[in-house]
């Protein structure tokens, strides 16, 4: 470690607290203060009088005696399940085909990577147009299975089904980025060593390749998890949460009380069950594949 | 041997094509028709719904106010992120433990802090211009960008900076004149990552802005969506034009990208 010229005191660490206060004086202003006021908001209430009045959790306890939001919970748990469900199979076929180093995997990463360099919007506005009533491909595709045009978005299960594949298109990506990584630092001999010994492929991903990229699987499947269950453009930009409420996540709700209903009491109250309810995700899973995924 | 390699390509040529290939095709197929029209392979094209875009539809205003969003996001958020990444890596300082925590808030949700935001927005006068929307920007992507910083200065032995310091150089200008320039390839693709998610966000520009001339390139997307019905030509004639910066930045600059995610990833 570099010293710094031998003054007295913390004026030793004058260069590096330079360099690192801008980022406290953003970081501190416009997340950690807006986070205070966030809690604040829910735990105060404004009177008809204009008076603020300390509420404590009167608006947690109302909003989770609501039916409408138990559903919001259930769907933000199906919603990131499904995508996990989805998303990790994906990118674990995606990286072997990448990390397999025949020609074509250039090719491959590169294609599989842009869902996740394109604008949660458009690729939202994309599943619409492939599932236009008048000339979506996909209607047309069910239409000939079927024989009838069927419309996932009018039903609550094909709705929930269409934003779940949504996101694992736009998921996936990162999951293979970071899989294939840690794929090639496999070394060949072990793989050589399981096939002398007469395991097939299917042995060899099982007990190689899983267990060796468990760390990137973790870490990936973090990333994965907080960025599904804060989506609220990506899920409102196909369905707006509907129909009725059938694919209305928490972050759809936050968003719909915020910038549709403008009710700011309840979109705060909101905002801190998304706050807790992101730290217990993440608790979740590092409690459950944080040892085990440490040290290989 | 050569029947896997020839399975496994056909596979991932599978793969590619329906799940990349067709949708992109159909996207663009679906901006050069006249919207309503069907079938795969359209003889009449027109350019209709991109005219329309670029006249009523004030297009270029769109990418005006995306161009400045971004790229003020990255002027602003690249050279904080460096001096703080290069803090890190580098030092070791009283409170240090205390700034890592801060590198873990961006796994805070973005749009609960939102509605905090808008009223303090609100309150400097800031409502209904660029600057809270470059800022969030800035502010949302700089703990993943400090972090990457972090992982490619780490990469760079420190023998390099020792010998700048013996030779007299001061702290600063070590790492303007020496650490710069070595971790250029990193800066570069931090600074294209920043550049593309800003260039992709639409909540900050939902949230903060509300006249029609600021608006940014995916709410003139969604502009083609009313109370009337989608005009699915137009739209996708956006949506194309708005994805087009991001892939090519990122098709030209790639292997970089590649490089500098898994390089600041895996320390």
């Amino acid at each position: 470690m570099p010293q710094t010229a031998k003054k007295r005191g913390l004026a030793r660490y004058a260069f590096p607290y330079a360099l690192v206060s801008p980022t406290i004086v953003l970081l501190t202003g416009f997340l950690i203060f807006p986070l205070l006021a966030l809690f604040y908001y829910g735990f105060h209430e404004t009177a008809i009088d204009g008076g603020i009045e300390f509420v404590g959790f009167k608006s947690f306890v109302d909003l989770f005696s609501e039916s409408r939001f138990r559903l919001d919970i259930l769907n933000t748990v199906i919603y990131l399940c499904g995508n996990l469900a989805i998303s990790i199979p994906l990118g674990y076929i995606t990286a072997i085909l990448v990390s397999s180093g025949f020609r074509l995997a250039g090719l491959m990463r590169t294609t599989f990577i842009i869902p996740w360099v394109m604008a949660p919007v458009v690729s939202a506005l994309l599943v619409r147009t492939l599932l236009n009533p008048t000339d979506g491909p996909i209607i047309a595709l069910f239409t000939w299975i079927y024989g009838e045009p069927v419309y996932p978005t009018l039903t609550a299960g094909g709705s929930m089904a269409v934003i779940v594949l949504h996101s694992a298109w736009r998921s996936f990506p990162l999951i293979m980025l970071l899989l294939a990584a840690s794929m090639t630092s496999i070394s060949r001999e072990v793989y050589e060593a399981a096939r002398l010994d007469g395991a097939g492929r299917w042995q060899q991903f099982w007990y190689i390749t899983l267990p060796l990229t468990k760390a990137a699987l973790f870490s990936s499947m973090l990333a994965i998890s907080v960025f599904t269950i804060h989506d609220a453009e990506g899920v409102f930009a196909v369905t707006r949460g509907g129909p009725g409420n059938a694919t209305e996540t928490v972050a759809v709700r936050l968003f719909k009380e915020a910038f549709v209903s403008f009710n700011i009491g309840q979109a705060a109250t909101l905002g801190v069950v998304l706050v807790v309810l992101s730290i217990l995700i993440i608790a979740i899973q590092v409690l459950v594949f944080g040892r085990r995924g440490q040290g290989e | 041997m050569k029947a896997n390699t020839l399975v496994l390509g056909a596979v991932g040529l599978g793969m590619i094509f329906i799940l990349i290939a067709f949708p992109l095709y159909w996207s663009v197929r679906t901006s050069l028709v006249e919207p309503g029209t069907a079938g795969f392979f359209p003889e009449a094209i027109t350019f209709k719904n991109y005219q329309f875009l670029f006249t009523a539809g004030k297009f270029w205003n769109n990418i005006r106010n995306s161009i400045l969003v971004s790229t003020g996001s990255l002027a602003l958020g690249l050279p904080v992120a460096l001096a703080a990444g290069y803090a890190i890596a580098r030092f070791s300082f009283p409170g240090k433990g205390a700034s890592t925590i801060l590198l873990f808030l961006p796994l805070l949700p973005a749009i609960a802090v939102l509605i905090p935001l808008i009223l303090f927005v609100r309150a400097l006068g800031l409502y209904n211009t660029l600057w809270p929307v470059i800022l969030a920007n800035t502010i949302f992507t700089l703990p993943f960008a400090i972090w990457m910083i972090r992982g490619f200065i780490l990469a760079i032995p420190f023998e390099i900076e020792e010998a700048g310091r013996v030779d007299g150089a001061s702290p600063l200008k070590v790492l303007l004149l020496i650490v710069v320039p070595l971790a250029a390839p990193g800066l570069v693709s931090v600074g294209m990552f920043m550049w593309i998610t800003s260039w992709n966000n639409y909540l900050f520009s939902f949230a903060f802005t509300v006249s029609p001339d600021l608006q940014i390139v995916p709410a003139a997307i969604l502009g083609f969506i009313s109370a009337w019905g989608v005009n699915y030509g137009g739209l996708n004639a956006a949506a194309v034009l708005a994805s087009l910066p991001p892939l090519i930045l990122f098709l030209a600059f790639q292997k970089l990208f590649i490089q500098g995610m898994l390089a600041g990833s895996i320390k």
